[in-house]
């Protein structure tokens, strides 16, 4: 993985420039089951010693596309971007994040409205506040075109108030 | 003294005991290194590997291990008073759950996030991972079991429980089907709106005394377990994301807004007239039937005090994404005081939701009586009711529908899990001894259902719940003291003081041994030979270990080298 500073492109944030892009990669996890640890979580029976069991396959394909996807940013820009993967369930964590975004880098309501009421979902990017497909996900190139825009929106936006 | 009271002294201790205790064990102890390079950032991989916001994790990890078991257990101990419930949940929490939950996912993140049962035969033998292997599976089949009566108790004992319980299975079909086919629609308005429907169902259901009875076979009881088992068959069969899934997110919701609304409602209905005074006995030595306190109290009450299962999601899953290691005391320690606290409020229902002592003694006036399992955790449901028509004038029999919904949906996904659990072990037993016919899942279903109904309907009438929960909960303390003494043979390889998880992993050992001499010697009494079979292999398992950990012990230097 990338290390810390510049990215594979050469791009760095401006000095002074405090705010970094915000990708949360929302997916599901077979381990995580609300009351389900009374039992032992279900994907949790490898760890008792069983070969894999394949009821979350589907979950685990998204898994791996959103893998894709997190290695291709952390390649592209580093610590550049700040990445979270979360699950769906996690409201607690995910509702004020969106929140935050929504006043820390100022979508348009009507886009923050749309990602935080529909695309809190089992496979959704969203990138400074704002969904990019809802119920899809992105292919690697077109999320980083997305991540890069808003680099250069930040950057412009940090110019401007040094200016 | 009052409820809020109460909630205040825990408060205080969890707030101490984070401050000092568990920063003690994350500098002294456990000596977590910022530096060190946790297995997220090791392996990192976006899929299983990933670095993690100890927020974002705090939040996976208490979903995880909250549940009905924190309600359940306190609800049955407190027949013995609500001292003794109140002292085992804040000190079990403080100096075991937290050691054992936080100090899993430090052992595990130092071994590149293996989970607790891998690391036992790396540290300590291949026998002990058997042993881990057997415990596992009885617990699973006690945790079917136990649930199936927990929610049969219920059903029986609040039949306006039943319909919006049985709504919420076409719900959340429907939201299934909204999130995984049609997938636009995001998860949250679809869940909450489900949510919604079910409590005006809960509200209708109240208000208009919507009940309903099964047939009784024998009794109403063993009606709902057969109901249940015969559910449980058809949904296990179903993929996951059918019905089990989208129903992980209504209870995800029913988890926060059920806490929140129980301790806003403790202190809203402190300030009303009269108040909420604590009328359960401080403390009862002898009531009717009951085992003897000591050790019973500490093997009825596991989780919300310290539960074995933690160190499944602490090493199997968190450990692989803890950013910082010393992120894992914020994660694994409070963790464990958010379910202490979920157990404080179960303990709070069942000591102040009472008008008089007399009502009180209605829930526990014996240990044994029919029925005395819903009665018990009954009381918590009814307490809860008391607490939201005192706080905010909500029906009594509203809010008690409300309280049993809740402790039905969590206790369904925990036996919809357990069954699938069993599935997964009868198959892989079936690839072992070659079996072709073991490896059918409608097979495999079809003998974790059966197994799961002749345990709970073992004497006939269903009424074995209260002799299956102290299995549940020593099978469930005897995995904690497994994982106790995988972290203490670790900090001795690291020549590190080790009383601190050797400590309580002792005491569970001697307590689990105890009470299953006493139980083994009930079951003797009764002719119960299941459940003397059951016991017996649970005590062996118990004094294996107690041979192995001695073993391991002496030899410090025979616990192989892994990487740390």
């Amino acid at each position: 993985m990338e290390g810390a500073g510049r990215g594979k492109t050469g791009r760095r944030l401006s000095a002074g420039l405090r705010m970094k892009p915000r990708v949360i990669l929302v997916r599901e996890s077979p381990e995580i089951l609300t009351c389900s640890n009374c039992a032992g979580t279900l994907e949790g029976i490898e760890a008792y010693g069983s070969r894999r069991v394949p009821e979350y396959a589907a979950t685990r394909a998204v898994m791996h596309r959103v893998g894709r996807l997190y290695a291709a940013l952390r390649r592209e820009f580093g610590d550049q971007v700040e990445i979270d993967v979360v699950d769906p369930r996690n409201g607690l964590y995910l509702i004020p994040a969106l929140i935050r975004d929504y006043r820390r880098y100022r979508p348009p309501l009507r886009v923050f409205l749309k990602t935080l009421f529909f695309g809190i979902g089992p496979t959704t990017v969203i990138v400074n506040g704002a969904a990019l497909l809802i119920g899809e996900l992105p292919e690697p190139g077109s999320l980083m075109q997305s991540v890069r825009a808003c680099l250069e929106d930040l950057d412009g936006a940090a110019r401007e108030g040094r200016a | 003294m009052s409820a809020l009271a109460l909630v205040v002294v825990a408060v205080v201790i969890f707030y101490l005991a984070y401050r000092y205790y568990a920063r003690f064990l994350a500098e002294k102890i456990y000596r977590l290194d910022p530096d060190f390079k946790t297995p997220a950032h090791e392996l990192e991989d976006g899929v299983e590997y990933v670095p993690t916001n100890k927020h974002i994790l705090m939040g996976h990890h208490f979903v995880s291990i909250a549940g009905a078991a924190p309600i359940v257990g306190p609800a049955i101990a407190m027949i013995w008073g609500w001292v003794p419930a109140f002292l085992w949940v804040v000190i079990g929490t403080v100096f075991g759950s937290g050691a054992h939950d936080f100090g899993s996912i430090w052992v595990s993140s130092r071994h590149q996030g293996r989970s607790i049962g891998d690391l036992t035969s790396s540290l300590i033998s291949r026998r002990t991972r058997a042993l881990f292997l057997i415990v596992i599976y009885f617990l699973v089949l006690m945790v079917n079991a136990v649930f199936a009566l927990v929610i049969a108790s219920l059903f029986v004992r609040f039949p306006t429980s039943v319909i919006p319980i049985f709504v919420e299975i076409p719900l959340a079909l429907a939201v299934g089907w909204l999130i995984y086919r049609y997938r636009r629609a995001g998860i949250l308005l679809p869940s909450i709106a489900a949510v919604v429907v079910m409590y005006i169902f809960v509200v209708l259901s109240g208000l208009y005394g919507w009940e309903y009875r099964a047939p009784a076979i024998g009794s109403e009881i063993v009606t709902w377990v057969l109901i249940l088992v015969a559910y449980g068959f058809v949904s296990t069969l179903l993929p996951v994301w059918v019905l089990l899934q989208p129903r992980d997110y209504l209870n995800g919701h029913q988890l926060y807004f059920g806490l929140a609304l129980i301790f806003l409602a403790v202190a809203v209905g402190t300030f009303t007239a009269g108040g909420l005074p604590i009328v359960a006995p401080a403390l009862r030595l002898n009531p009717a039937g009951a085992p003897p306190i000591i050790p019973f109290i500490f093997i009825t009450i596991a989780c919300g005090a310290i539960s074995g299962f933690h160190c499944v999601v602490s090493s199997g899953t968190t450990s692989k994404q803890i950013d910082k290691e010393t992120d894992a005391r914020p994660v694994g320690y409070l963790g464990s005081l958010g379910e202490g606290g979920l157990a404080v409020s179960a303990i709070l229902a069942c000591a102040a939701g009472f008008t008089t002592v007399a009502a009180w003694n209605q829930h526990y006036a014996s240990w044994g009586a029919a029925g005395s399992l819903g009665a018990m955790v009954g009381a918590y449901v009814h307490g809860i009711g008391y607490f939201l028509d005192k706080a905010f004038g909500i029906s009594p029999i509203i809010g008690a529908t409300f309280a049993a919904v809740v402790v039905v949906s969590f206790a369904a996904t925990t036996m919809d899990t357990g069954l699938r659990l069993q599935k997964y072990v009868t198959v892989e037993v079936g690839d072992m001894l070659n079996l072709p016919v073991l490896k059918l899942g409608w097979v495999a279903t079809l003998i974790a259902a059966a197994t799961t109904a002749l345990l709970a309907l073992y004497d006939g009438e269903g009424k074995g719940g209260l002799i299956i929960w102290p299995l549940f909960g020593t099978t469930n303390q005897l995995l904690a003291s497994l994982a106790l003494l995988v972290i203490s043979v670790f900090l001795r390889k690291l020549m590190r003081p080790t009383i601190y998880t050797v400590a309580p992993m002792v005491f569970l050992l001697i307590v689990t041994t105890w009470a299953m001499l006493f139980n083994l010697r009930d079951y003797w009494a009764k002719a119960s030979w299941g459940l003397f079979v059951i016991g017996s292999v649970i005590l062996i398992s118990a004094v294996f270990m107690i041979v192995e950990a001695f073993l391991t012990w002496r030899e410090p230097g025979a616990a192989k080298q892994v990487a740390a």
